[in-house]
This record gives C-alpha cells, structure tokens and sequence, in this order.
C-alpha cells in the first residue's frame, strides 16, 4: 500500500477523509491495501449483515461500491435535488466535501464516503450489538438500520448529516451517537486498564476492541 | 492475511483453550474440606493480595483467549519486570494486529491502521497502587470470599477463588490463580443467574523465562496520537476537578478519579469519572446534550460484561447526556446515572 493510501484508509477510519481520500480509496478499491485492513471490513460486513458467519470471500467496500454505484447512474431526475443536498452541505464552513454542480461525480463521491465512512464508524461497536435498547438506539436494531441506510439510501443519509450540523463529518446523528460510544468504551477500557485490578484482565479489554474474531 | 497466517503456531492452543473454556472448572465449586469457612476466608483473601503482587515479580510468555458475547479474541503476551519496571506487549493473534503495549504507567495502543495512542496517567498502575490495596482488603465486605479449591490452567496447578457479590450491584467473579506464582491465568465474570457474561483464560504460558527487551517494542509502528485529554487524579489534586459527582453509588464504590474528554472527531468536551470498589470499576461520561445527537429517552447496550447506558439528566437547567460505561450490572448502571449530580460550591 502506498503511503498515499495509507493517509487515505488512515483518514476513512477517523473520518477525516477529504473528497481526494475517499474518491482514491473508491478507485482504488482493495488494490494494494494491506489485507488485514480488508479483513477488518469484512468482519465489519459479516458482524452486521450474517451475524457471525464470515465471510471472507466479500469484499465489503466492492459491494457497497457497487450498490451505490447501481444507484448513482439511474438516478431519475427527480432526485438530482438530493444530490445537491450534498454540495450545499460542502458549502458549509468548515465542511470538507468540495462543491461541484449537482449531479457531477463530486455529489456521488460524497455519498459514497459516507456509505463508507459510516460502516467504519460501525467497526468498533459492532460488537457491541447483544444488548438491548429501551428504545432503539445503540443496540442491534440501531446498529443494522444505519449500515442499511448507509449502503442503500445514500439520499437519506446524506439528509440527516445535513440536518445535524453540529457534528457535520458526513455523520448522520445516529452514527455519531455510535462514535460516541466508541470513545466511551476506548476510554472507559484505557483508564480501567490502569486503575482496575486485575491489569490483564482491562488491558485484554481494552485490545479487544477493533479486533476479534466469531467462532 | 498476517493475522491468519501466523494461526498454526498459536491455534493448538487456542483450540485447547476453547475446550478447557467450555468443560473445565464450572462445576467445581466445592469449598476445600479441610479449612472451616475464616480460615477459608483468610486464605482466599491471601491469595488475592499474593495475585496482585505477582505481575511485579514474574517475566512470562503466553497466549491467552478472551471471549464476551460470541466474540473471541487470541493474544500473545511477553511482560518482563526489570528492577522494578514492568513492561509489556500484547499483540492480537487474529483480526486485525492491533497491539497494545505498557511500560509503567504508560500504555500505547499500535492500531493496525498507522496510528498510536499514548495513554498516560499520573495514577499508578491499578493492581500496585495504595488504592488498590485498601479497596482489596475492603472487598470481603462487598463479596463473599472464598477458597473453592485446586483446579489446572494452561497445564499448571492452579487454586480457585469465587467472590459472590453481597449485592445486586455487581457481578460474580471467579478467579483461578497459580499456584506456584499466584499469576491470574483465568477469570471469569458470571450475572447473578450465573450465566458467564466474560471469559478471559491463558492456553499457554511460560513463566521465568528471560524476555529480550527488543521483543516488547511494537510490531506495527505508526503515527503517534496523544489523546487530547485533560487528566487530573483526584489523589493528587492536580489540576481538573469535574463540577459532577456521583449522587447515588453502591457501597464499597468510590471515585478514583477524573478527566475531560474531547473528541475531535464530533467536537466531544465532556467529563470522564472514574469509579472502583477494587474489583471492579466504571466510568460515568457527561457532555452537555447539544453536542451529540437528541436523544430523549435511556438507551443501553451490553458487550459481555460491560455496560453502555445512556440517559439525559436536567441539572441546573441544562441538559445533560449522562453515559455509565462498566463491567457491572444494568441496573447499577442506570441508579448511578439518574443520580448524578453537580456540585454546589
């Protein structure tokens, strides 16, 4: 993997991709990205979608590449409108996506690194899914709503990013609620790790999250 | 792939491990016959103080398994001790390489994706600090202590410890210590049903051996990350003091300390609590509501044994999103975080 691509996977997984990173890595697709960087977004594929049987023949980024991709070039006239929604939101201060007309490939791009972005996001806490929710929110429910959304609904993704401005990031609310609970468990497991007794034991927590595998 | 191809130096192990995981121990709870129920007690609260000692006195090698829910994890472990100074290296064997690596009371964490984060703490490494020690000798008063008798891990003789909770705030713990090191090499973590929530159990394990210190740097090596982070250790008095506290805890819980968060990611500024009975510990996460997504009714989730719950509290007329992360129970989780409270001055 070139160290282009490396700063590109790097900035997807903080979910700082800019508009260059995303379109190389959507170009690009597995071509020379390290293997367990395509694991990772197969386990990601096969925690949401098979609930534990991996898949490793699937490439998670190929097929989300390529619904998208089935729907992009259809697209009737009458949702252009939403794709626009996409360069306003680039507009915005601060905003990272670059504005293009509408319809240009700058508005799929965009949609396609939050498809990507926001199953990325849902690596960490995709473990995290056996719990329940008094009302849907983080727990499996959630979890799989959003990887749909993400993957099939670009439009709507891309609309609820634009209404929470606040956290922008072509993050949909939900989506940054499961960031959150990300670095809540990260740092929960950090400082566990170095106040809990026995040390091992938090510490193996603390690894675990971003890794492991389903039996 | 590199994780998978390294598998069959490792998988002997680990398919040993997962059978000894399911079948061995469970059904071993009988108390030693010999020892009436205080000796039992003293004996067992000897061998946890022993257990807390030991990774400051022993080098040792080994894999260990992890599981919670359905997920597995295989790591490799190297902590040496060299006057004093422990390090250590644990590297995932499956997965993604990710590895995380301690040297004192800094961690780093080798993510396989370039990047490293650097945790540092002014609070001593929890198993040997003055903290610890006098929540252990407290814990006989939130759980029951007991012996439960010789048991095998990983090939060598180990002893049996089981802390029952004296409450419904906390889980079970079982603990099997060895016997010649009085190492943890396995633990498990049971709801009061008794249903195993978290399994952590070495398959192999060399103890005493000489540890190259060149073999604990990172594999992986990346750009370093330090957290953005202000930390403050309430022992000290440092520095940060959170406006929150706990209004409701079990007993035996106590703050251990406390930090501001930030996340640069979705602009996250928010205090971090830390909270320990010396067994086990949670952290309560306040941010005020605005920063994240609305969410106007509780959520929780589980992963093994740790906990998520999220509400949102009123304080001082504004809202607040308050999140329990910890390896306790749900409704602990959810009594700690409807009783939070800001300080009044």
């Amino acid at each position: 993997m070139t160290q282009q691509m490396s700063e590109s996977v790097s900035a997807l997984f903080d979910d700082e991709a800019h508009r260059q990173d995303i379109e190389r890595l959507i170009d690009k697709g597995s071509d020379g990205v390290p293997s367990d960087v395509w694991h990772r977004y197969q386990c990601i594929r096969s925690l949401l979608v098979d609930a534990g049987s991996a898949d490793l023949s699937v490439n998670l980024v190929a097929e989300i590449r390529q619904r998208i991709d089935q729907e992009s070039p259809a697209e009737p006239a009458g949702r252009r409108p939403s794709v626009a929604k996409v360069t306003r939101m680039a507009d915005a201060p601060g905003k990272r996506l670059h504005k293009k007309s509408p319809g240009t490939r700058s508005g799929r791009v965009a949609v396609k690194g939050f498809a990507l972005a926001a199953s990325l996001v849902l690596m960490v806490v995709a473990g995290f899914q056996l719990g329940k929710t008094e009302n849907p929110g983080i727990g499996n429910v959630a979890v799989e709503r959003v990887a749909q959304q993400a993957s099939n609904e670009p439009d709507a993704a891309v609309v609820a990013s634009a209404q929470n401005p606040v956290h922008g990031e072509n993050l949909s609310p939900q989506v940054s609620r499961e960031v959150l609970l990300e670095n809540y468990l990260r740092w929960h497991a950090e400082q566990a790790s170095m106040t809990g007794p026995p040390a091992t034991l938090p510490v193996a927590r603390l690894a675990s999250y971003g890794s492991g595998s389903q039996p | 792939m590199t994780g998978w191809s390294r598998a069959g130096s490792w998988k002997q192990w680990v398919c040993l491990g997962l059978i000894l995981f399911t079948g061995n121990g469970f059904a071993q709870d009988a108390e030693i016959p010999s020892q009436g129920p205080t000796q039992g007690k003293t004996l067992a609260l000897e061998w946890l103080e022993r257990m807390v000692m030991a990774p400051r006195q022993q080098n040792y090698e080994g894999v260990f398994i992890y599981a919670r829910n359905d997920q597995i994890s295989a790591v490799h472990i190297l902590h040496s001790v060299d006057g004093g100074r422990e390090r250590e290296r644990l590297r995932h064997l499956d997965g993604p390489a990710m590895e995380v690596l301690r040297d004192g009371n800094q961690v780093e964490c080798v993510h396989p994706d370039n990047y490293v984060v650097r945790i540092e703490r002014s609070i001593p490494a929890g198993p040997f600090s003055k903290i610890f020690i006098q929540d252990m000798m407290a814990l006989e008063n939130h759980y029951v202590v007991a012996l439960s008798g010789p048991d095998r891990v990983a090939d060598r003789a180990v002893m049996r410890l089981t802390l029952m909770p004296r409450d419904e705030y906390r889980y079970r713990h079982k603990l099997w210590v060895d016997q010649e090191t009085a190492l943890l090499l396995k633990s498990v973590i049971q709801d009061a049903e008794g249903k195993t929530l978290e399994s952590f159990q070495f398959t192999s394990l060399e103890i005493g051996s000489q540890i190259d210190p060149r073999s604990l740097e990172p594999r992986s090596h990346g750009q370093l990350v330090v957290p953005d982070v202000g930390s403050s250790d309430l022992t000290e008095s440092r520095g940060y003091q959170s406006a929150w506290r706990a209004g409701w805890l079990p007993d035996g819980f106590r703050q251990s300390g406390n930090d501001i968060r930030r996340s640069p990611r979705i602009e996250l500024s928010g205090d971090q609590l830390m909270f320990t009975d010396g067994l086990t510990s949670f952290s309560v996460f306040v941010e005020p509501a605005g920063v994240t997504a609305r969410q106007k009714t509780a959520d929780w989730s589980r992963l093994g044994s740790t906990i998520a719950y999220s509400t949102q509290v009123s304080r001082d007329q504004l809202v607040h999103h308050v999140t329990v992360v910890g390896e306790i129970p749900l409704e602990t989780a959810r009594r700690v975080a409807g009783a939070m409270k800001t300080s009044k001055p």
